[in-house]
């Protein structure tokens, strides 16, 4: 007995001594570079694996035609197919439209749709389903948010099943370019919305795309697992199949600080919403790496000409608005507080179409002497020795708003920093989301930061066009010249055309100091290094997911499961007092 | 008899007070300002798409007529359509309710079960390294704002220690999982209450212990034990009693900076999301619920304090 007893302890303490060895092998971790790249793999891709991902938002709906917010984006892309999606190159590609034709006057767009899509409920894919989606985005009593951008449609048509005729009140050049953007495009299945009614897109969610809906607990959790048939992905994804995962699950997390322990605990695979405060934390952390993306995102300075409200805006002076673009210090910015990122130069990303590299010859870049230079030629002088500028009684101290997140609120201070050195002042005035936008539609302030991600060049029709104000034109710019420019991006059929109609748009902007464009940002995930991402789409990021793989569970979880299996059959054999050997042969 | 008639008038005390707290709230919310229309429509959405949504919602509708409307559905049992989920508030509510009522409790057991003993060894050991120590504690638990002590927690026990989760339920809290998920976010609870618990008892038995039937008991020959459980801990126990539940009230409000970091489905960050996306119905449908959990939990105190001290008559 006593025998048995030390037998057991020696076999325990070796095999606690392996347990150590082995788990501080595995913990081995290789020396990480500072500059994150997306992880070659090392074999093909693997299929399996439950994927977990936090983001800070909860979705609002699964029902494409009934939302536009940015996390309701991510998942419905993966539930929902569009006609047509964004190349690598951006350019548009097939996708449930196996090709298209469009009239020489750009008032018919004809669409041949693929034979082989079927809804998650088993319905098959056809034409009426296209006329449906279309058909519910315009209907007023839906009160769609993405209706605007279906105004031009007259109606569409269905000659036959695979079919789609689109016919326009006017020539819209970047339907195309609407359709395959975000979830504006995505197509519903009519049979699944009529049944489940207003409840389509809360509680059930019904597409062609490469994931099904599953379950959903909100403010918390949405999880929608792999569409086993799916084989009808565009042909420019590096996966048309069904894709790798066998789920994915978004945990909604508001705290990026949680998100992150979370992600290092290994808890979840990927965090979004990362500011660039965090990344150095990502670069140290074990087991995980940044993952620095392009989305399309210009940040600037938003600057307010006119005030229906009592006070004038300072920012209607185009010298002060120029001394402002002059005085700040873009790169500086960038350099503390936005790694990654590039100066802006224009309105546009350079990956959209219409973005014209001609632009940088028109842009200002840092000179506060000229700065002062200017505010003096203006009659901007400080009389009263406060070091701060005054004209006619009036102190040039700038009423900013901004919203209350650390970044942008860091952007702000170097901001008000680098205008106090030519002698402007600025108040810098806080609000949460709601209220911001709100108050920067009624006006009173005289400049607001900003960043919009808009994967187009139409957003310049929403900013500068006198019909967009109050909101999105909230300068507000009203200029007929812009207007009619403006009409010309949307219904020339001439693609030089509009190209140069864009370039003039673009340089107007620059010239009159609309804005002050500040950077193109680069965006952060924190990835584990066991996930493998094959690309991160300028426009969709995540590729619908269709091809991202996870390596097999760690084998640091298998060995020590392994090890402590066997320790519990090392001790289990002695207490039945018989050998390890004895014990397998009476379980074969 | 009385007693019934007391809890009844206490019943009949909440429809005023639930009359009042919505009638408040509601002023209050027409005041803040924010639009949920242009989130719930992204700002780029043209005016007239937004002017659309603030219909749907009923937001267009004079104010007079939004309040008889909304205080009419409530006495009715209806708390209206979340504007952001789409589901009934009630729906939504029931799930972050009972979430929020399991972490408050676990929290409050910890803090009892830890808090009463503390109290009791800091008085009988008085000015003792014990005493001390704990009165340290207590110092440290009452000054570290709640925030500090959750993110210093996160980072010791669940990332450089790696022992428990650090966010989101686990599951029913009977199981390993569910266990495991709700200590980090109970114990930290905990801390705000357990301080308070602490310094209470410790007082209310110093007082106890300096009187005359302490020192009968004693002369009695009574073991030291029984003098300090039985005589002495049950009468201190009266006050601390009211303290446990005003503060089992309190931390239900309060659950908010603890559901935010642990990222716990539970109402306080429900409150918290809905405050930042102005989702009315559903600010007003878990106010509504704090609300009645405070009122509720007050009576019950007021009940058990009677159980505790004969002595005590409601009129």
């Amino acid at each position: 007995m006593k025998k048995r007893r030390e037998t057991t302890i020696q076999l325990l303490a070796c095999s606690v001594a392996v347990l150590i060895v082995v788990s501080g092998c595995i913990g081995q971790e290789e020396e990480k570079t500072t500059e994150p790249t997306i992880t070659a793999a090392p074999e093909g891709p693997v299929s399996g694996g439950a994927y977990i991902e936090a983001m800070a938002d909860d979705v609002q709906f699964l029902d494409p035609t009934r939302t536009s917010t940015r996390a309701s984006i991510y998942v419905t892309r993966t539930i929902y197919d569009s006609l047509v999606v964004y190349g690598d190159d951006m350019s548009i590609q097939p996708s449930l439209a196996e090709s298209w034709t469009v009239s020489d006057d750009g008032l018919q767009y004809v669409f041949n749709l693929r034979k082989d899509a079927k809804f998650h409920c088993g319905e098959p894919f056809t034409s009426e389903a296209v006329k449906y989606t279309i058909d519910k985005i315009m209907d007023p009593d839906e009160h769609s948010p993405i209706a605007y951008l279906y105004q031009e449609i007259e109606n569409v048509e269905i000659p036959d099943d695979y079919t789609v005729v689109i016919n326009m009140k006017a020539p819209n050049a970047l339907l195309l370019e609407n359709i395959a953007h975000y979830n504006f495009g995505l197509i519903v299945c009519p049979k699944c919305s009529e049944q489940y009614g207003e409840d389509f897109g809360v509680t059930a969610a019904c597409g062609t795309g490469p994931f099904k809906f599953e379950s959903r607990v909100p403010g918390s959790k949405l999880t929608v697992v792999r569409n086993e048939e799916y084989t009808w992905g565009p042909s420019c994804r590096s996966n048309t199949g069904p894709p790798y995962l066998d789920s994915i699950t978004w945990r909604i997390i508001p705290e990026e600080a949680t998100r992150l322990i979370e992600l290092e605990a290994g808890n979840i695979d990927l965090a979004r919403d990362i500011s660039p405060e965090s990344l150095a934390e990502l670069v140290e952390a074990k087991g995980v790496n940044p993952l620095l993306y392009k989305p399309l995102n210009n940040w600037w300075y938003c600057f307010r000409i006119k005030d229906g409200s009592e006070r004038s805006p300072l920012t209607a002076d185009i010298n002060v608005r120029k001394a402002v673009d002059y005085a700040i210090d873009k790169e500086g910015i960038i350099k503390s507080f936005m790694p990654g990122a590039i100066l802006a130069d224009s309105w546009l990303h350079p990956s959209v179409w219409g973005y014209d590299a001609k632009i940088k010859d028109y842009v200002r870049s840092y000179d506060p002497e000229k700065a002062k230079e200017v505010l003096e030629e203006a009659g901007w002088t400080d009389t009263n020795g406060d070091g701060t500028r005054d004209k006619d009684g009036r102190e040039l101290i700038l009423k900013c708003m901004t919203l209350p997140t650390t970044t942008w609120q860091n952007i702000c201070t170097k901001t008000q920093y680098d205008l106090s050195q030519v002698g402007i002042g600025m108040d810098i005035e806080v609000y949460d989301s709601a209220s911001f936008f709100s108050l920067a539609t009624k006006g009173n302030w005289d400049i607001y930061l900003m960043n919009y991600r808009f994967s187009n060049a139409d957003i310049l029709y929403y900013q500068f066009h006198s019909s967009q104000a109050p909101a999105p034109n909230r300068i507000p710019w009203e200029d007929e010249e812009t207007d009619r420019i403006l009409a010309i991006t949307r219904s020339s059929t001439d693609s030089q055309e509009r190209l140069d109609s864009y370039f003039w748009v673009q340089k107007m902007a620059v010239e009159n100091c609309l804005t002050a464009n500040l950077f193109y940002e680069k965006g952060i995930y924190g990835v584990s290094d066991n996930l493998h991402i094959p690309s991160v789409h300028d426009s969709e990021e995540l590729d619908s997911y269709i091809g991202i793989w996870k390596e097999p569970s760690t084998s640091h979880t298998i060995v020590l499961s392994a090890c402590l299996a066997g320790i519990c059959f090392i001790l289990g054999a002695n207490l039945m007092g018989c050998s390890v050997l004895d014990l397998l042969s009476r379980f074969k | 008899m009385r007693m019934k008639k007391y809890i009844l008038k206490r019943l009949l005390w909440i429809v005023p007070l639930i009359f009042l707290v919505q009638t408040l709230l509601f002023l209050l919310l027409t005041v803040i300002p924010g639009d949920i229309a242009v989130l719930i429509a992204t700002p780029n959405a043209p005016p007239e798409t937004i002017e659309a949504l603030r219909e749907e919602l009923g937001l267009e509708r004079p104010l007079i007529v939004q309040y008889i409307d909304y205080v009419t559905s409530v006495f009715r049992g209806d708390l209206g359509k979340s504007f952001i989920f789409r589901l009934p508030v009630s729906e939504i509510l029931v799930g972050r309710l009972i979430n929020s009522l399991e972490l408050v409790t676990v929290g409050m057991m910890i803090a009892v079960v830890a808090g009463i003993p503390l109290g009791v060894i800091a008085a009988i050991k008085r000015d003792s390294l014990y005493d001390r120590f704990i009165c340290t504690g207590v110092l440290f638990g009452i000054s570290v704002p709640l925030f500090f002590i959750e993110l210093m927690t996160i980072l010791i026990f669940g990332l450089y220690l790696g022992w428990f989760p650090v966010s989101q339920r686990g599951g029913p809290i009977w199981t390993v999982e569910g266990l495991r998920h709700i200590i980090l976010p109970a114990l930290c609870l905990a801390s705000i209450c357990l301080a308070m618990i602490v310094r209470l008892t410790r007082s209310s038995m110093l007082d106890v212990l300096s009187e005359d039937y302490i020192l009968t008991a004693r002369s009695k020959g009574l073991k030291e034990r029984v003098v300090i459980v039985t005589h002495a801990l049950k009468n201190a126990l009266i006050p601390v009693v009211t303290v446990i539940g005003l503060q089992y009230g309190f931390l239900f409000g309060n659950t908010v900076v603890t559901e935010v970091i642990f990222d716990w489905p539970g109402i306080g960050r429900l409150t918290y999301e809905s405050i930042i996306m102005r989702d009315f119905p559903l600010i007003r449908g878990a106010v509504l619920c704090i609300a009645l959990v405070f009122i509720v939990i007050n009576l019950l105190v007021d009940l058990i304090y009677l159980r505790l001290d004969p002595r005590i008559e409601y009129d």
